[in-house]
């Protein structure tokens, strides 16, 4: 990373921070807000997409499918932000989702690790508590408290790794 | 390529080369290992995690496709797998972030295999595998880059295997001949029968090469998904041997690239020899041919063309010379070798071992994934640098430093930075001690 993108990593970091804290402590107002991150965040990877099909996608064979799929986010994140009167729904099916695919892919992850001998009970347990808790979510019947605090608690961790991220060594020493 | 090239394969290359049984299975022990090497197995061995020469599966299924986890990723696939051709390469279309994508696409023959060759040059045997590894994926993997892009990477439903019509008369209507076969490939004057491939994407399932059934990467339409590193899309095609096919690469304008796998195979062992003899020390015809230019253009110490002395009495090649391929020495096995390349089987090992013993009269064990792990861990402190894993670890972040240096200077940064410590002297880092323990001896363990 150059150093402006380690202050783009690091400033993003504190905002999201800042903002996983704030979110517990609004607790009233935090699912609609969470509906509307979700709904912006969807906005702003559409065109994120779009950029990339006009600087790099539409060089490639097929590249028009990208174009579609920009469309398709953009269109996908204005649905959402349009949905906030129903945000326990969007919140509900978004944390659901994302914590069983974490918890699948770290299952897995320690299965690997246990045919390489390595040391895999950490992973398998952190894999087990992300089904746990995507279970949670799922038999809470879309308990606004319980919602907040999981969407809180993946917002702070993101958080963390982009801080950390911005700290992170990416040179390599050439010694001939 | 799979065990059955850069194992069995690379040991039959080193034995041609004038290796003996127990050099070729070291060489050949550590070009499988760069297959190994993953961040997994180094902490268990305790080994250091710059030295990963791949990635397990799940491994990347969780590695961060931010920055520094892109850099990592092309670091590694890069130094190791898919070799860039042409850092320079110029292309009139696309961003700089596309350019830079497309300049590490992977091909034989490219200024950083000379480098890398040249690199392992005097570095042992360990050193000699991992060059050996990266010299042969150059031919497996070219068009294919070792960073996860899905502009370059991509494959779509245009793709077709070309399966060989033994039974197809010449001028039959339903058989197509390799327009793209290299001259003097079996592909020449062949028939061949297309047959569409469907890939599907369960990677519990085995390849069917019978049906044509072939397992790939998802299509994901993030640009950096690590489900379009490398030929993920293509499937195992390219580390089939006896594979044909064309297909349209997400890169080429809608040109259709033809691969012709047992010829590129071909051309990899034959320079696999000549580049081991040149790691030998011992001029081969190619080699004396490498001097003789060197000569011509005035660098000291390289003698006259002779090709037709004794490699024992011609001087050494000083720099290893690309598109070279040892076609004499390996010339009364071809028959026998590309028959193996030939054969439609998912691992030719078996057959590969067979050549390889017959070639030395010795067993060649099964590769062993825990062979030289003991020892590396049994090992205190600095000696464990002198082991043989040790040595393996050294040459991988020797390489690696190599390529990633290459790459940055060229302007492209997704390979992350480097740090010249001839320049800078930075000695803090951990990982690069034993190399940098060596630069200021002058010499290598």
């Amino acid at each position: 990373m150059n150093r402006l993108q380690r202050i783009r990593s690091f400033l993003s970091g504190i905002v999201m921070l800042l903002g996983g804290v704030a979110l517990i402590f609004f607790e009233d107002k935090s699912l609609t807000l969470i509906t509307l991150i979700i709904g912006i965040s969807l906005l702003v990877m559409g065109l994120n997409a779009l950029f990339y099909y006009f600087t790099m996608a539409r060089y490639m064979v097929g590249g028009k499918a990208a174009l579609v799929s920009a469309l398709f986010m953009l269109d996908f994140g204005a649905f959402t932000i349009a949905m906030y009167d129903a945000s326990r729904l969007v919140t509900l099916m978004y944390l659901t989702g994302l914590y069983a695919f974490t918890g699948l892919v770290s299952i897995l992850r320690a299965i690997e690790i246990r045919r390489y001998k390595g040391p895999w009970k950490l992973r398998l347990a952190q894999g087990v508590g992300s089904a746990v808790i995507a279970a949670a979510c799922i038999f809470s019947r879309g308990d606004g408290a319980l919602l907040v605090l999981l969407y809180s608690a993946g917002l702070i961790y993101s958080a963390i790794l982009r801080i950390i991220a911005a700290f992170r060594k990416t040179e390599l020493v050439f010694v001939q | 390529m799979q065990i059955d090239f850069h194992y069995y394969a690379t040991y039959c290359a080193a034995h041609i080369a004038g290796y003996s049984h127990e050099e070729s299975l070291a060489v050949c022990y550590s070009a499988q290992f760069v297959d190994c090497c993953s961040r997994t197995l180094l902490g268990r061995i305790g080994g250091p995690s710059s030295a990963a020469t791949t990635q397990l599966q799940l491994e990347m299924m969780e590695a961060r496709t931010d920055m520094p986890g892109i850099q990592d990723i092309t670091r590694i696939w890069s130094s190791f797998h898919f070799l860039p051709r042409n850092l320079g390469a110029e292309i009139p279309r696309g961003s700089k972030m596309y350019k830079n994508k497309y300049r590490l696409i992977c091909g034989p023959n490219g200024d950083l295999l000379a480098e890398t060759v040249n690199l392992a040059k005097h570095r042992g045997l360990q050193a000699a595998g991992i060059a050996m590894h990266v010299l042969a994926d150059t031919w497996a993997h070219r068009y294919f880059a070792g960073t996860p892009s899905v502009v370059i990477n991509n494959t779509d439903s245009f793709f077709y295997e070309l399966v060989p019509d033994e039974g197809a008369a010449a001028g039959d209507g339903e058989a197509a001949a390799v327009d793209g076969a290299a001259a003097g490939s079996a592909a020449v004057g062949r028939k061949y029968k297309e047959r569409q491939i469907v890939f599907k994407h369960n990677p519990a399932e085995a390849d069917d090469i019978e049906t044509g059934a072939y397992i790939n990467t998802l299509f994901q339409f993030s640009e950096n998904s690590v489900m379009s590193l490398g030929h993920g899309r293509a499937g195992h095609l390219p580390d089939y041997s006896f594979a044909r096919y064309r297909y349209l690469p997400a890169w080429g304008n809608y040109r259709e690239v033809v691969k012709d796998n047992p010829s590129d195979y071909y051309h990899a062992f034959c320079q696999m020899i000549c580049a081991l003899k040149f790691l030998r020390g011992e001029s081969g015809p190619e080699a004396g041919e490498a001097a003789a230019e060197q000569a011509v253009s005035g660098q000291p110490d390289a003698g006259q063309s002779n090709a037709g002395q004794p490699a024992a009495e011609q001087p050494e090649a000083r720099q290893f010379a690309k598109d070279r391929y040892d076609w004499e020495a390996a010339a009364p096995y071809e028959a026998r070798i590309k028959a193996i390349l030939e054969t439609r089987q998912l691992d030719s090992s078996a057959d590969w071992k067979a050549f390889g013993e017959s070639l030395s009269g010795q067993e060649i064990p099964d590769f062993d994934i825990e062979q030289y792990s003991r020892e590396y861990m049994d090992a205190a402190g600095d000696a464990k640098d002198k082991t043989f894993l040790g040595q393996f670890i050294a040459a991988a972040i020797r390489q690696k430093s190599m390529v990633t240096e290459r790459i940055f200077k060229s302007g492209n940064l997704l390979a992350g930075y480097t740090i010249d410590y001839s320049e800078k002297g930075i000695s803090a880092i951990r990982d690069a001690k034993m190399l940098i323990g060596a630069a200021k001896k002058g010499r290598e363990k």
